[in-house]
């Protein structure tokens, strides 16, 4: 071949590729015209190019053999090493060869691991004799029991342990990701394991899926203690194994402590739940780069979409810091029991896999369509199976994770249908009307394909199946194309408003769609920061997408959740805020007239527009609501309006409601404690609070809360205790905190201190406070004898309306508001009384 | 060996070839080495991209400028594209019976290993594109025998990703053609 014939060869190739595939021949064929050589260098690449596998596809791995041609030291059976004689290899762990072998004495067969010549460090056999062996001491059904500790004749050393049927978690981890419920088990037996290892003052110090064998029996064994130790001196020498489940201070060469194992079993975690370690891909030097850096570790989709105590515990389990992380196996331990628990009842749609799920549907909009069919067709379910893939590519696996949450959402809110998150196939039970949607993700050549199958669970035929190239710039197109055929093929077809609107749910690409996701996991933290972060991130996704209903939807909601909380949005937000969200709820609404995301918007800003009436609110939370029965988020807001509105029986239920769907969203607890208190409940009210600060003990307006109503029911210490821990959160508006730490210390009769805190709180309320701001600081002021000054409040604060009378329900302004003028205004506030 | 390796590297940077010679054969060494260990120990992770990179990891000084660590990936591909070809003759040899070789084969480590016989083509088909195209030649040999990604191998050849993974196409295309058709030794 000639540099011409190349380069002629490569502009017709390059050029062709650009076409559409049936224009190429013609192109091929005009521009080689004449030149077979060229002709068949083309024509052949072209033909290459759209072969899935290739020499080179299969990668150089298939010839690493090769580079291992060198003599081995492995061993023979018949072969004996101290007492045992080698029967035949059973697999290579880490650090050796591990082989099954009979013990001559005793007649058992052990697995025998034989540690390679480079993990002899010239430390003492004793020292690592007696650290497996106090370790096998424990006698704790979830580490491995050691038989035998010893040096084979050629200086080598051996441990011989019992022998279990089943297979390593990395065999495991190598078939998929495990179901939640699984892997917290998992998580929890070695924990358990662990725990007893640390408090008899044992690290494990090489805690990783190779280490932790599954046994037929269900049950989790902790492999390789003690042997661990004599790794981490070779570790300069080479890196070998794996860092991929060192702690930042292993890394460092800091001391490791049992936090170290709680760190690598919290990565163990991350990778059972994913699939995939969160520093993979890299070189270790990259990878141990990354772990001392002191970057937060990112949690994916695939754990954050867990009950909170399940990410919590991963969390906190893999914080760089040691500090920070849980201090030993035990603490760990405590946590995941808490986790493990979520799994014991249902769950909610929002909880991958897991046990099956069961949603209940209702919805008056369901029951209006379905009789206005006449007839009343057979109920029908969808169960949505876990995501399979054997691509390699992790972003495509988690991108049609992604991607059948909406389609399932989509179809299920779209037809009323009842749905079930089965972790395993096998789990579901055939019943009629059932279907199983299934979407998968292959590697096939340069590209992930996607593909969906629907299944009637009954006869098992295959209703629909479709299979497209994961293109990340047709998420739209394959989102509506899914549904649409899913809806055909259960036989409830979309109409045409419908096909209009549906792909309006799905982005059309996916920088939209990971700002749409990134947007979602801001609003979630629920704070003015993040807030006006996921404003920005969901602007981004409508100029990735202009036509991206749902991002607009979720835009206009921040805005309004920013203006409810009094909070100004900044320079880059122009414009009246609420004026500016009503539009983009117009613009979602007009996009996709189903979206119950821009119900939900519209909703909440008219309870905004009229903060009196709130005219029209409640109609749109009950149309959102109907559209979508699953949307925690607009049952909440729901019932934050019934209860301003006074309509507390209303509002109680809207907030069960909001628990059915998501119970770790215990944020919605507090809420539920100030109705009970409006009600006279107060012990009612107080276990709600204590709920809530269990599972979010760093949500400061939860502690304020409670401080206010342990003072009410006299528990001056407690309230203290309350004020001051919620005074050490940092927090970014600190009104509550300061205001309930004020009262607190009042009453504990330092008063020049609660004087101070009172005034730093003074100094950060708005010239116009809102209504809940009025309400702390009136109720510091009123606690601290300062009447005046909390009428001056409350005569500035503003809107005057339902949150006003809401808040100033409270017990603590009874005999403040029997000043006239105070009374005044909450009548005049007061949602209940006739219009006009 | 790091403070060596390192005024070898500023020696090859420098144009001084017999400082280029001796990195390549300090890299070919210890990858030998490091395979050997491996083999050894039954790692896990037995695969030419973990001794690449464990290779990379001995080798490098940690004070090396980011550019010459990167320039450094693509001779420790050349390296190991040296190591394997040389295996595979040793093992083409072994099967002639002409050689005395210790060829311990671990046909089950794969289910379908390359054959020697290919990746000898390959190399030969590979040094003819060298011939025409060196910088897609390199691109191969970062990707396939170095086990770099799109992003290392952009910064070890100094191009963009872009460039990389037009590269990476046209010469899969024409290596895969030329091995089909046997026009690699023409």
């Amino acid at each position: 071949m000639n540099a011409d014939l190349w380069k002629s060869a490569t502009e017709i190739f390059e050029r062709a590729l650009d076409m559409l595939p049936r224009e190429r021949a013609a192109f091929v064929d005009a521009s080689t015209s004449g030149r077979d050589d060229l002709a068949a260098i083309v024509k052949g690449m072209l033909a290459e190019d759209e072969s899935d596998s290739t020499l080179l596809d299969d990668g150089i791995e298939s010839v690493a053999h090769l580079a291992f041609d060198e003599p081995s030291d492995a061993l023979k059976p018949g072969d004996t090493v101290g007492d045992f004689e080698i029967i035949s290899e059973i697999g290579s762990g880490g650090m050796g060869i591990v082989y099954a072998a009979r013990d001559s004495k005793l007649g058992r067969i052990a697995a025998l691991k034989l540690l390679s010549s480079s993990v002899n460090d010239g430390r003492s056999s004793d020292q690592l004799i007696a650290e497996a062996q106090a370790a096998s001491a424990l006698d704790h059904p979830n580490v491995a029991t050691i038989y035998q500790v010893g040096e084979a004749s050629d200086g080598r050393r051996f441990i011989a342990m019992a022998r279990y049927d089943g297979e390593t978690l990395r065999d495991r981890i190598r078939q998929g990701p495990l179901p939640p419920r699984e892997a917290f088990d998992i998580a929890r037996q070695i924990a358990s394991g662990l725990a007893a290892a640390h408090s008899a003052g044992l690290i494990h110090r090489d805690v990783k899926p190779e280490n932790i064998f599954l046994t037929q029996q269900g049950l989790a064994k902790l492999l390789d203690f003690g042997i661990a130790t004599l790794t981490t001196a070779d570790q300069s020498e080479s890196n070998r194994g794996t860092v991929l489940y060192m702690s930042p201070e292993q890394v460092s060469r800091q001391f490791a402590g049992p936090a170290s194992d709680v760190w690598s079993l919290g990565i163990v975690l991350f990778e059972m739940l994913t699939g995939r370690t969160p520093f993979a891909g890299s070189t270790p030097a990259e990878v141990m780069s990354a772990i001392q850096d002191a970057s937060t570790i990112r949690l994916p989709v695939e754990i954050r979409k867990l009950p909170y105590a399940a990410v919590e515990a991963v969390r906190r389990s893999v914080e760089k810091n040691p500090q920070k992380r849980y201090r030993n196996a035990a603490e760990f331990l405590t946590a995941l029991d808490k986790a493990a628990r979520l799994w014991t009842r249902p769950r909610t749609i929002r909880i991958l896999a897991a046990a099956a799920v069961v949603v209940i549907v209702g919805g008056w909009l369901g029951y209006q369509q379905l009789r206005s069919n006449g007839a009343t067709p057979a109920p029908v379910a969808l169960a949505v199976l876990p995501v399979a893939g054997d691509s390699s590519d992790k972003d495509a696996v988690a991108l049609a994770t992604t991607l059948s949450d909406e389609i399932a959402a989509r179809v299920v809110g779209l037809r009323r249908m009842r749905l079930t998150r089965p972790a395993d196939p096998a789990h579901v039970t055939p019943a009629p009307g059932l279907h199983l949607l299934r979407l998968s993700v292959q590697q096939n050549g340069q590209y992930p394909r996607i593909s969906v199958s629907l299944e009637d669970a009954e006869s098992h035929k295959i209703l629909m199946s479709s299979n497209r190239i994961l293109n990340r710039g047709e998420l739209r197109e394959i989102g509506r194309d899914f549904v649409i055929g899913t809806l055909d093929a259960i036989g409830r077809p979309a109409s045409d408003r419908e096909r209009a609107a549906i792909g309006r749910s799905f982005p059309a690409n996916s920088q939209a769609y990971d700002a749409f996701l990134h947007g979602n996991e801001l609003l979630a933290i629920r704070t003015p920061a993040s807030v006006e972060s996921a404003m920005v991130s969901f602007r981004r996704a409508t100029q990735e997408d202009s036509m991206f209903a749902a991002a607009y939807a979720r835009q206009a909601y921040a805005y309004t959740l920013l203006v409810d909380w009094g909070w100004k949005p900044s320079a880059s937000f122009p414009g009246d805020p609420l004026t500016e969200a009503l539009s983009l709820a117009d613009r979602a609404t007009r996009l996709d007239s189903t979206s119950a995301d821009a119900w939900l918007a519209r909703a909440y800003i008219l309870v905004g527009k009229d903060p009196l009436h709130f005219t029209g609110a409640v109609e749109a939370f009950q149309y959102a609501i109907a559209l979508d029965p699953y949307n925690a988020e607009a049952f909440h807001q729901y019932g934050q309006t019934l209860m301003a509105l006074g309509r507390y029986t209303e509002a109680l239920a809207a907030y069960r409601r909001v628990l059915d769907l998501e119970p770790d969203r215990a944020m919605t607890l507090v809420p539920m404690a100030a109705i009970n208190r409006r009600l006279g409940k107060r012990l009612e009210s107080l276990s709600y609070l204590d709920s809530a600060i269990a599972a979010f003990p760093q949500v400061a307006y939860a502690r304020a809360t409670r401080s206010l109503l342990r003072a009410q029911l006299g528990d001056i210490a407690g309230a203290r205790n309350d004020a001051e821990a919620a005074a050490k959160i940092a927090s970014s508006y600190r009104v509550p905190q300061l205001a309930a730490l004020a009262s607190a210390r009042w009453s504990s009769g330092e008063r020049s201190s609660a004087l101070k805190a009172l005034s730093d709180a003074e100094e950060i309320v708005a010239a116009t406070p809102s209504p809940t701001e009025a309400f702390w600081i009136c109720a510091a002021e009123v606690a601290l004898g300062r009447s005046d000054r909390a009428k001056e409040y409350l005569r500035r604060a503003s809107p005057r309306g339902a949150v006003l009378w809401f808040m100033f329900q409270a017990e603590e302004f009874e005999s403040f508001l029997k000043d006239s003028e105070m009374a005044a205004i909450i009548r005049e506030a007061d949602p209940r009384k006739p219009i006009g | 060996m790091s403070d060596h390796t390192e005024s070898l590297l500023a020696g090859a940077r420098a144009g001084n070839k017999e400082a280029l010679d001796t990195l390549f054969s300090l890299a070919y060494d210890e990858l030998r080495r490091i395979a050997r260990r491996m083999r050894n120990d039954r790692m896990q992770t037995m695969s030419t991209t973990a001794i690449v990179h464990e290779a990379y990891l001995k080798l490098l000084p940690s004070r090396v400028p980011a550019n010459d660590a990167a320039h450094f990936k693509l001779l420790i591909a050349r390296a190991m594209r040296e190591v394997l070809i040389d295996a595979a003759r040793r093992r083409q040899a072994g099967k002639r019976g002409k050689g005395d070789m210790a060829v311990t084969l671990d046909d089950d480590i794969q289910a379908a290993p390359l054959e020697a016989s290919q990746l000898l083509d390959l190399h030969e088909a590979l040094d003819e594109l060298g011939r025409v195209d060196p910088r897609r030649a390199s691109v191969v040999e970062c990707r396939f025998f170095g086990g770099l990604d799109i992003d290392e191998t952009a910064a070890a050849l100094s191009l963009s990703t872009a460039t990389v993974k037009r590269d990476w196409r046209i010469a899969r295309a024409w290596l895969a053609h030329a091995l089909k058709s046997g026009t690699g030794s023409d």
